[in-house]
């Protein structure tokens, strides 16, 4: 009854910010992670705590609140990728699979994740910054994205090969570049 | 290009991805968010707690741990003391039909906690109703969590005239309200038929998860499910403990297999919605929320700067019980805090719920089924954390239950 989970169930604002205070760093990286804009995560993370407030009544597990909290953000911040989905900026790939803008610069390895990561839709980068940022396991992503264990899998599949294919692919491009 | 790694494998990517993600994930949220949540939450109700709403759904937000501290932490403690959960003598519990059988519960239109069951007789030609005493506690399920202090959750409680009271789950997996609906004979019977084929109902045991030798389990959270059952009404009641099961795919990683962790898992799961799992045909009447008519009230010594905020002073309110808040019902321990517990009749915690309402604590508003909140102290100089929680039995939830209750530790 005590504990600060059940007192924010019962209204308590301040025991609700004594919980979130210390997630709020976390919540507001993976979000930026996720959106790679930092004032659509800060919207992100605003939104998603105050609906964490709105439902937290219906919290059955207390044990569960950080999981919970980070699912709604996780999902407000997909919400607010796909309603900037109509405003594509992403970069493209050319006809070699290769990243078109820019990719005749010289580019190093963050550059290159950076590009690769771009490539991605917000799902596909919210799986990898759950497993490989977080540390989640498997089972842990696809309860924090609410998706079937399979999805999840094949989401993080997907993902990591469609990195592993851009990055090869300007590889290849710049051997090319390299050897003319 | 210099410097960098072409990755040809899965591992190489992962680290390069982790490596980068760290590298840049901002090290803090801006200090003006965190300010601004708190900012829009002091004005942003929660769910359920809206003032002057009808059945609200805080009944359901705090049945959680209304009921959870009051009938199921008790419920075992009843058991051994042969007291039933759902009494047919007066005063009954409001929603829960009567022994004598009801045709349907209304729900209670009001922000009352009084009791609104009415009496009601069984549909010339319907199904029967069971013939059992319903102070008898045929199945009681609790799951204890191990948060601190941990929280213990009726699942399900069943007596022996067939009323079920259980705690309803949402499309996406929450907890909602508690509802109350009393089973036909026949449904009764199909619900002894499947805790029987079980086969893990007839003897009492426990079943933990057991680390499988050589692993070492990442830090997990758990609950303990623990299924109090009496198969005859007149016998003694076995009792079934089970750690939760945590998915195949841990499971099979971590812990050494254990079916019966399983099965009961998946009982637990088909119980906590018993209209799913026994069909429409299984009842005698028509169900409702359950609507208490008595509250069991907690006050525990808390730090000032927890007070909630428009909470009034503790002194200036009306407390529910003729001694003051430092004195009233009995002394009780929960963790490290002393605290005092007792149990009031609804129309006196009405009045301080209407009075922490009116300060503006929404969540005392609306139908009283559970609330909490820090209250300033001045004459003390300190802060009291009230929590008031329905009594769904005739002398439940007792303080010693709840104390014995929040001492249990989960697996």
């Amino acid at each position: 009854m005590i504990d600060l989970v059940a007192r924010a169930q019962h209204g308590d604002a301040d025991a609700f910010g004594l919980l979130v205070a210390g997630l709020t760093d976390r919540l507001y990286a993976t979000a930026y992670l996720v959106l790679r804009d930092r004032a659509l995560a800060e919207d992100a993370v605003q939104e998603g705590l105050v609906r964490t407030w709105t439902e937290l009544p219906r919290l059955r597990d207390h044990e569960r609140f950080e999981a919970w909290t980070r699912r709604i953000v996780l999902r407000q911040a997909l919400d607010e990728a796909r309603r900037l989905r109509s405003r594509p900026r992403l970069a493209a790939l050319d006809a070699d699979g290769a990243l078109a803008d820019g990719g005749h610069e010289h580019i190093g390895v963050r550059d290159w994740l950076d590009r690769a990561l771009a490539t991605l839709t917000a799902e596909h980068r919210a799986v990898l910054v759950l497993r490989h940022y977080l540390g989640l396991s498997v089972p842990e992503v696809a309860g924090a994205l609410d998706l079937p264990l399979g999805t999840a899998k094949s989401r993080l599949h997907h993902a990591t090969q469609a990195m592993r294919a851009a990055l090869d692919a300007d590889a290849r491009a710049d051997a090319r570049r390299h050897t003319a | 290009m210099t410097g960098h790694r072409t990755p040809h494998d899965r591992t190489s990517i992962d680290d390069l991805l982790a490596e980068r993600f760290r590298a840049d994930a901002p090290a803090e949220a801006p200090s003006w968010l965190l300010p601004a949540v708190q900012e829009r939450i002091t004005r942003t109700p929660q769910q359920g707690s809206r003032p002057g709403a009808g059945l609200g759904r805080f009944l359901a937000v705090a049945a959680v741990l209304v009921l959870a501290i009051g009938a199921a932490l008790v419920l075992p403690d009843l058991l051994n003391r042969g007291v039933g959960v759902l009494p047919s003598s007066s005063p009954a519990p409001s929603g829960a039909p009567s022994p004598s059988g009801s045709a349907s519960v209304e729900p209670s239109p009001s922000a009352s906690a009084a009791p609104s069951a009415s009496p009601s007789t069984a549909p010339p030609s319907g199904p029967a109703a069971p013939s059992g005493d319903a102070e008898v506690v045929l199945l009681a399920v609790t799951s204890v969590c191990d948060v601190t202090p941990p929280v213990i959750m009726p699942a399900i409680v069943v007596t022996a005239d067939g009323t079920v009271v259980w705690q309803a789950t949402s499309a996406d997996g929450l907890a909602t309200e508690y509802r109350t609906r009393r089973l036909s004979a026949q449904g009764l019977a199909d619900l002894h038929d499947r805790l029987a084929g079980t086969g893990l109902l007839a003897a009492s045991g426990r079943y933990e998860a057991e680390v499988r030798p050589g692993v070492e389990p990442p830090g997990m959270g758990g609950c303990l499910h623990t299924f109090t059952y009496r198969s005859d009404p007149a016998g003694e009641p076995v009792i079934v403990e089970s750690s939760g099961w945590y998915g195949d795919e841990l499971e099979s990683q971590y812990f050494v297999p254990a079916p019966e962790r399983r099965t009961l898992d998946e009982l637990l799961a088909a119980l906590r919605e018993p209209e799913a799992m026994l069909g429409p045909d299984a009842w005698f009447a028509e169900g409702g929320p359950f609507v208490p008519d008595r509250y069991l009230v907690v006050a525990v010594p808390s730090v000032p700067q927890l007070v909630t905020a428009g909470a009034p002073d503790v002194d200036d309110v009306t407390w529910p019980f003729d001694a003051a808040p430092d004195a009233f019902g009995e002394a009780v321990v929960t963790g490290s805090a002393e605290a005092r517990c007792g149990i009031a009749d609804a129309g006196r915690v009405e009045t301080l719920a209407a009075e922490l309402a009116a300060a503006g604590l929404e969540q005392f508003a609306g139908d009283l089924m559970g609330a909490g909140a820090v209250l300033p102290w001045a004459s003390r100089d300190a802060a009291l954390d009230v929590g008031i929680w329905p009594v769904v039995a005739d002398d439940a939830p007792g303080c010693d239950d709840l104390v014995s209750s929040a001492g249990r530790s989960a697996p």
